[in-house]
């Protein structure tokens, strides 16, 4: 497995792999998420058959996209892929509409992922009426971070949900798209929500309330707050788990549906 | 052409207006999973082969870069 150093090799392989016909893929190149796993360096490249694999390295497991010739040349060199690299537990985010997705879950399947969980793309147009934020919600501050992400490390999952680096939750600190509601000595953070916002759009990162300040109204002070952030965007969206009955009765309560794309989490662990 | 590429953007995220807008990505109205959509849109629906090195953001940052691409590309 060769290391990726820079984000101009990542875009050289991309452009090569496309050009060689490889394009079925679960790889949507991001420069800033990319380029800081370059910089760490957990980010690495293989080259199987008519695959071209890149690894994300995390401590314990570690997320593979690919670029191939076709679903079944991909089952063909995943098996390559296995016997050549160290044992480990690998994570595969297949995303897209249905009839893109399903060859490719059904591939991998067959060579021996397994289903962990499947998220949904929600969106709504933005309302026209937005309520006034809380005064009890505030933008999160530095010192917020390490705790938002104890938060974050305890309560979401990692395999499944992509969890930020402290680094990330410090650009949405300084990008004043992180908002908390501050609670006592025990739980000094009862919830947060974290959005990128843009000039037509808002996107919903990670909304969190903490158990024991569950039933206050905190997670709907915490949307509304957000709401009125992106009160001038038209579009808004986010990913959902789709067995999380309690987020999507409040999600649609909010007027978002599902769009068509899915992101199916599949898990393969080598020994 | 450039009604036919603003057509099939408005397919991809139909709650957006295209038309005059500099750049879509700072704008939040495409994102990466969109561009990988609207490339194979392209590539279909102009039959045409847009080249890997091509895939840019800068590439599709408005209808008029767009149009540029795929008048460069080489028909299939």
């Amino acid at each position: 497995m060769k290391p990726l150093q820079t984000w101009a090799t990542v875009q050289g392989l991309v452009a090569q792999a496309r050009n060689e016909g490889l394009v079925v893929t679960n790889f949507f190149p991001d420069e800033a998420r990319m380029s800081a796993w370059c910089r760490d360096g957990a980010f690495y490249e293989v080259r199987c058959g008519d695959t071209q694999f890149f690894v994300r390295r995390q401590p314990t497991f570690s997320n593979v996209y690919f670029m191939s010739r076709s679903v079944d040349a991909l089952g063909k060199d995943w098996k390559l892929f296995v016997s050549e690299n160290s044992n480990g537990r690998w994570i595969i985010d297949l995303i897209g509409p249905n009839r893109v997705r399903q060859p490719l879950e059904g591939a991998m399947a067959s060579v021996g992922f397994s289903c962990l969980t499947t998220l949904q793309r929600m969106g709504r147009k933005a309302p026209e009426d937005v309520e006034e934020p809380s005064p009890d919600v505030e933008c999160a501050t530095q010192n917020d971070a390490g705790k938002i992400k104890e938060l974050l490390d305890v309560y979401f999952i990692a395999e499944e949900e992509q969890i930020p680096s402290i680094e990330e939750i410090g650009e949405w600190i300084d990008a004043q798209t992180l908002f908390v509601v501050r609670g006592g000595a025990e739980t000094p953070i009862d919830g947060f929500v974290i959005f990128d916002l843009f000039p037509s759009a808002l996107y919903l990162r990670y909304w969190f309330v903490h158990p024991s300040a569950r039933g206050k109204g905190v997670g709907g002070r915490l949307m509304k707050a957000m709401f009125s952030a992106g009160r001038n965007t038209k579009r808004q969206y986010f990913w959902v788990k789709t067995d999380n009955e309690n987020a999507l009765k409040r999600y649609r309560h909010y007027g978002f549906q599902f769009e068509p794309m899915k992101d199916v989490v599949m898990a393969y662990t080598s020994t | 052409m450039k009604d036919k590429i603003l057509d099939i953007l408005k397919e991809i995220r139909p709650e957006f207006e295209f038309d005059g807008v500099e750049d879509f990505f700072a704008e939040g109205m495409l994102d990466s999973f969109d561009l990988m959509t609207l490339v194979s849109t392209l590539d279909e629906r102009f039959a045409i082969k847009i080249d890997g090195t091509d895939i840019l953001p800068e590439n599709f940052m408005n209808v008029d870069a767009i149009a540029a691409l795929v008048e460069r590309s080489p028909k299939r």
